[in-house]
């Protein structure tokens, strides 16, 4: 407890600048402040993506390592950005991996729970709706979903362009059509 | 694209940010009041807003410990010997130049002072002095070679 309170108080008033500046010139204390500073929204974004806590928990800690190995390779962007970017690319990865081994049994499930298996007179409406969105969430593209996930979590579209190295109007273009899909389904769903 | 798409877009950029009707331009609140069917596309956006709020929870407490132990591991792992690396890049590199220097098309006057200090080198070490354009590529071609073996020989230590 008191270390991470000594943690906390000895990175206020540096910029994240500043703090992997000092990681670059080799005090891995500072990649340790860097990373109780972003932690909470990192863990946010790779459970969007996974819903499981300790995958999400695993993967953050990959991209986190993965961040001080070529934390040299740094352009100088937003810090946050950039381990955000990471975070994306790992959970994306990893779900790439996981869809190549449960592919079949997998998607005959989705397909079927959504266009089958659905009786909206006997179930609870508010919950079968979030599950018809989730489901289509995960049948958009990587690049929807990830616009999606950190929309969702509050990111601004400047910070959304630079972690998935989109232009701005990628971003709005991506996130638009995302989210008109999920809209259509949810007319669908409801017709 | 009709009027009622471009609005559309201009009052999704504001809700998919988490934003209000409140905050929508005024051209788009006065568009809103006259169309029933943006009014329907507001309401399924909020509502999709909704639906896809759900709680996250914290990480792991022990998080930053697990990392820097993780980062910590790996520094302990990582090969004895990376200047014998850097070295045989620096060595290779020099004799090369070097070899490339004693062929008489490439000499210029930048290398004099280098040739110098390397013509006194030789008679140190003494090396022969008269050696022809071929021999001195393949020279350089086998340091190369010796050198990428040492780089893997390092690399196959992590």
């Amino acid at each position: 407890m008191r270390k991470a309170f000594s943690i906390i108080s000895e990175a206020d008033g540096q910029s994240d600048h500043q703090l992997l500046a000092r990681s670059q010139g080799g005090e891995k204390q500072a990649f340790g402040l860097l990373v109780k500073r972003h932690q909470n929204r990192l863990f946010a974004v790779a459970y969007r993506f996974m819903k499981d806590r300790d995958l999400a928990s695993e993967l953050v800690q990959e991209a986190l390592f993965r961040a001080y190995k070529k934390q040299d390779t740094h352009s100088g962007g937003s810090v946050k950005a950039w381990l955000t970017r990471i975070t994306v690319n790992t959970c994306l990865n990893e779900i790439r991996k996981r869809k190549r081994l449960v592919f079949s049994e997998d998607s005959m499930d989705r397909w079927l729970s959504t266009d089958q298996k659905t009786d909206p007179a006997h179930k609870a409406q508010a919950g079968e709706l979030r599950e018809v969105v989730k489901s289509q969430v995960e049948k958009l593209s990587a690049r929807r979903q990830s616009v999606l996930a950190l929309s969702a979590l509050g990111y601004s579209y400047d910070e959304m362009s630079e972690a998935l190295e989109l232009s701005v109007s990628q971003v709005k273009s991506e996130l638009f059509r995302a989210r008109k899909k999920l809209r259509e389904t949810l007319k669908e769903y409801r017709s | 694209m009709t009027d009622c798409e471009q609005f559309q877009e201009a009052m999704d950029d504001v809700l998919a940010q988490g934003g209000t009707p409140d905050e929508f331009s005024p051209q788009c609140r006065t568009h809103l009041h006259d169309c029933s069917e943006c009014r329907d596309f507001v309401e399924e956006s909020l509502e999709l807003n909704r639906l896809m709020e759900e709680p996250v929870p914290f990480p792991p407490e022990d998080m930053v410990e697990q990392v820097m132990a993780r980062i910590e591991a790996d520094q302990l792992s990582e090969p004895r010997l990376p200047w014998a690396e850097r070295f045989a890049w620096a060595a290779s590199g020099a004799v090369a130049m070097y070899c490339v220097e004693r062929i008489p098309q490439y000499s210029s006057s930048m290398w004099t002072t280098m040739e110098s200090v390397l013509t006194q080198s030789e008679s140190l070490l003494k090396v022969p002095l008269a050696m022809s354009p071929s021999f001195l590529v393949l020279m350089a071609l086998s340091l190369l070679l010796v050198q990428t073996a040492l780089i893997y020989r390092t690399r196959a230590l992590v």
